[in-house]
């Protein structure tokens, strides 16, 4: 449904010209919910703003069903307002000076429907984010979760082929945040409608998107399913970027079929080796703090046990947060916030093989 | 399409842009100009005789010695007014202290020219009411205190200022953070000892950018200096500049060579205060979060300051104002007795509202209160547009031709315009047109900051949410813009028309007989000292005032008025 490819666009920097977004190339299937994931400044946001047509790229091209909304070689830019786009900003937007009918109704009245037709659209539109009854209410008088769903029925009231969500849960409080998120996807399950969504939140990500992509410095670095993104990260950057990640940097000692050992700082490691490594090559081990089992006494039989001292033990609620002093490297670990361990305490630590993921260093 | 827009809006930014830089520029240019060319037999040449001449003649000396003591000294009684009532309202228990905030605004509604009147009526050592009762009750052979002095001036201009140290130094106390006074108490410092090290230290560069700023506006000032020191053989600055003008023939030398003299103090004045007030951001004492106002709890005290309030007050306004209420509704001006009091008659209010000239100067203040006011507002908009807005390069230098104006003491541009339009074939010397022009420069620094203000405001997302929901440019600007632009585009005219219906000092140099103002009329009244005829004009000057002031406020007008600089 949004075909992105090779999008770049330069700000005029203090010095020099800054390269917000560079060669960034997406394809967004209908009815999915896309989510760019990143730090502040990677560019997300400026991509997104870009597909609105709220910033002229330099290069590349945008489509939206098949339609061109920019062509840097065909010199095309359909501006704003005649994309068939609704939005949501993470200040909301919500217009101060009109009440919420007439927020909502605004892009109605712009297409110039008929009033009748206005009245019951916009009617439906209140409810399907649950705000019937506070037509007659001025912005101001909204709490801050009301104003976000005033915006949603203003971005979906014109049946808007696409759907852009600003950062726009990061204006709430923890607990509506959580709340909204379920809301968010369920309304587009619902409507069916292709959705592209920013935010700098990883949990957010993991939990509203069918398909995350991770930005950093104006560059695409991964595009996948939240659970490929999580289990499967194919740069470092989206490894440490997303949950917590044990990173190990080691050399190639023997490779098999699909398996290796590879010697790290903290002793040899049996994991599975992507495809191009041959022995002798320097990769980095990604290694999930669940997936870190720590025991008092040596395992009978298994592969990848380290040995290490507990240095801290941090109580979570639902687990343990533990950090293990191996070798010269500090590892991170998840445990049953029952299991009786000590700080101080000498502990073995197994990594199942099939647990770990290794890339190429660079 | 697209580029078809861009032009028109170009087109639109392109003229803005070049009027202000026409407005704001071409004045100072012609008067440097003028202060060093002389003309001879054979042609204007290169010359810094003007300022040999002025600075070489012994009277320069007493002038300068007048000038600087008169800023001194006002301005040290202004802060100190200024800063307690702020204290007290932002950090004290004083029983009515909101409404003292309140009274603490209104000589910002009265005309400079009216409160000297005022004082007069008060002060003067003939006819002044305050000596005539004081001699009579203590049998004094002289009048105990005399307005025609250097002291009369300080105290007349330091009791009329004190509204912008008030409101400077009461957002200082609001904006600091109780914290960093409350964390120096609990690391063991005592009260005094955190006022010393702490309080007094951060506010210092708001304590010294509004006492640099009343120190220009003083020197700047035009009425007191008038009025009550050349009387008295005082000058200073400003009222020698008027001075060598009304002679024949007049001392364009002089005049050239004493505004810029006036003008390089006033402009490293506010350099400094711009600078000051740019570090007292950076010190971010300012912070949204985490506001608790700290109230200091006076005790029984409390009344006793309040007490003191209402006593300054009564003396500081309500008597002034009275007087010239009592003065208006009086054949001639003398203490209130039976006898007065049976004469009382309203033929000065028929005086003002028959005379040809009042009529005159009624009609061309209102018109050039309006056009002033919507002019200024109009091409400030666009500018403060260009500047917050766009990306076109050069803005920032935009901002600063328009904010120039500020740091042109009155007076000075009085004489620069003069200059510009006899030297220009621009036909408007001497009718309302350089009027309006003199206005809309000196008041284009008032309207930027509202703008500004009011335009940085309006989020840009909520144009970008129209322009998503299909609305096109004009679409947007007409739905959304414009109408979240209304109430502080308000706000900041009526603050421009109020400034601009008390003008005096750049008017006193560019009006004729057929555009006269009312500060003029007041002005020219005095020299006959027909002061109830002055006062009966002074008391519709200031319910006009009054009324433009309670609009304002209506219109929450604080972003015209606390944003004075």
């Amino acid at each position: 449904m949004i075909e992105l490819s090779n999008l770049s666009k330069n700000f005029d920097g203090e010095k020099e010209k800054v390269q917000a977004v560079q060669d960034v190339s997406i394809e967004v299937p209908e009815g999915e919910l896309f989510t760019l994931l990143g730090p502040s400044g990677c560019g997300k946001s400026t991509t997104l703003r870009c597909v609105a047509g709220l910033e002229k790229p330099e290069k590349g091209e945008i489509r939206l069903g098949g339609e061109i909304l920019f062509s840097s070689r065909e010199n095309i830019f359909v501006p704003a307002h005649k994309r068939d786009i609704g939005m949501v900003f993470q200040s909301y937007a919500i217009w101060p000076h009109m009440k919420v009918f007439d927020n909502v109704a605004y892009p109605l009245r712009i297409k110039r429907l008929p009033r009748e037709e206005i009245q019951v659209k916009v009617k439906k539109a209140l409810e399907t984010v649950g705000l019937e009854g506070l037509e007659d209410r001025l912005a101001p008088q909204l709490s801050g979760g009301q104003q976000q769903r005033v915006s949603l029925a203003r971005a979906l009231v014109k049946e808007p082929k696409v759907l852009l969500l600003d950062e726009p849960l990061s204006n709430l409080d923890a607990k509506l945040r959580e709340q909204m998120r379920l809301e968010i996807k369920e309304l587009q399950r619902r409507l069916n409608i292709t959705t592209l969504y920013v935010t700098h939140d990883q949990v957010e990500a993991l939990a509203i998107s069918d398909s995350v992509a991770v930005m950093n410095r104006g560059r695409l670095l991964d595009v996948a399913s939240p659970q490929d993104v999580y289990f499967r990260p194919k740069t470092r950057f989206a490894a440490d970027f997303i949950g917590l990640t044990n990173i190990l940097k080691g050399k190639v000692k023997k490779r098999e079929t699909l398996m290796g050992e590879v010697e790290t700082a903290v002793g040899p490691l049996k994991c599975p080796l992507p495809d191009q490594i041959r022995s002798g090559d320097t990769v980095l081990i990604f290694s999930r703090p669940e997936d870190v089992k720590v025991s008092k006494q040596k395992p009978a039989s298994a592969e990848n046990i380290l040995e290490g001292e507990i240095k801290t033990l941090v109580f979570l609620g639902e687990m343990l947060d533990c950090q293990i002093v191996v070798g010269p490297e500090l590892l991170r670990a998840r445990l049953h916030p029952k299991s009786g361990l000590m700080e101080k305490e000498r502990v073995y630590l197994t990594m199942d093989p099939e647990s770990l993921i290794s890339i190429e260093a660079v | 399409m697209f580029k078809g827009k861009l032009n028109t809006q170009f087109m639109v930014l392109a003229t803005c842009a070049a009027i202000v830089c026409y407005l704001s520029l071409i004045p100072v240019i012609m008067l440097l100009y003028n202060s060093v060319v002389a003309s001879g037999p054979k042609g204007s040449f290169f010359t810094f005789r003007n300022y040999i001449e002025a600075y070489f003649d012994p009277e320069f000396y007493p002038l300068f010695k007048n000038s600087i003591v008169f800023g001194l000294g006002s301005c040290i009684l202004t802060f100190s007014i200024g800063t307690a009532l702020a204290w007290i309202f932002e950090r004290t228990n004083t029983p009515f202290k909101k409404i003292f905030a309140i009274m603490a605004l209104v000589p910002f509604i009265i005309p400079g020219i009216l409160s000297t009147v005022s004082w007069i009526l008060l002060l003067s050592p003939k006819i002044g009411m305050i000596n005539l009762v004081l001699m009579k009750l203590f049998s004094l052979p002289r009048a105990p205190f005399d307005v025609y002095s250097l002291y009369g001036m300080i105290w007349v201009q330091g009791v009329h200022n004190y509204p912008l140290v008030f409101l400077m130094m009461a957002a200082a106390f609001r904006s600091m953070d109780m914290a960093l006074e409350e964390s120096a108490i609990m690391s063991g410092s005592g009260i005094l000892s955190t006022f010393y090290h702490i309080t007094l230290p951060l506010m210092r560069p708001a304590m010294a950018s509004a006492m640099l700023i009343v120190f220009i506006r003083t020197i700047e000032s035009f009425a007191v200096p008038a009025v009550l020191g050349l009387p008295a053989g005082i000058e200073v600055f400003t009222s020698k500049i008027w001075v060598a003008l009304q002679g024949y023939p007049p001392n364009y030398g002089l005049v050239g060579s004493l505004a810029v003299t006036l003008l390089v103090i006033s402009v490293v004045g506010i350099f400094f205060y711009r600078h000051l007030t740019a570090k007292g951001e950076r010190f971010a004492t300012v912070t949204g979060k985490g506001y608790r106002p700290r109230v200091i709890d006076l005790g029984r005290f409390k009344y006793v300051v309040s007490a003191l309030c209402v006593l300054f007050f009564a003396f500081t306004i309500g008597l002034p104002v009275l007087t010239v209420l009592w003065c208006s509704l009086v054949p001639y001006y003398e203490v209130p007795t039976l006898a007065a009091i049976s004469n009382m008659t309203l033929k000065n209010y028929k005086f003002v509202f028959n005379f040809p000239g009042t009529l005159l100067a009624f009609r061309n203040s209102i018109v050039l209160m309006l056009a002033t006011a919507t002019l200024t507002m109009l091409l400030t908009s666009v500018i403060a547009w260009i500047t917050v807005k766009s990306r076109i390069k050069g803005k920032g230098f935009l901002d600063v031709i328009t904010f120039i104006p500020i740091a042109v003491p009155g007076i000075v541009l009085g004489v620069s315009l003069m200059y510009v339009y006899l030297t220009l074939p621009i036909p408007i010397y001497g009718t309302i047109w350089i009027l309006l022009v003199a206005y809309t420069t000196k008041y284009m620094p008032y309207g930027i900051r509202a703008t500004t203000a009011n335009i940085i405001q309006i989020h840009s997302e909520l144009e970008e949410a129209s322009a998503l929901s299909g609305g096109s440019w004009l679409q947007t600007f007409r739905k959304i813009t414009l109408p979240l632009l209304v109430p502080g585009f308000l706000a900041g005219w009526l603050y421009i028309a109020m400034v601009s219906i008390r003008e005096l000092s750049t008017s006193i140099l560019l009006y004729s007989s057929k555009s006269v103002v009312l500060s003029i009329v007041v002005f020219d009244l005095l020299e006959g000292g027909e002061f109830p005829e002055i006062s009966a004009l002074g008391m519709v000057m200031i319910a006009i005032l009054v009324a433009l002031a309670l609009i304002a406020n209506k219109v929450g007008a604080r972003i015209g008025i606390k944003r004075v600089a």
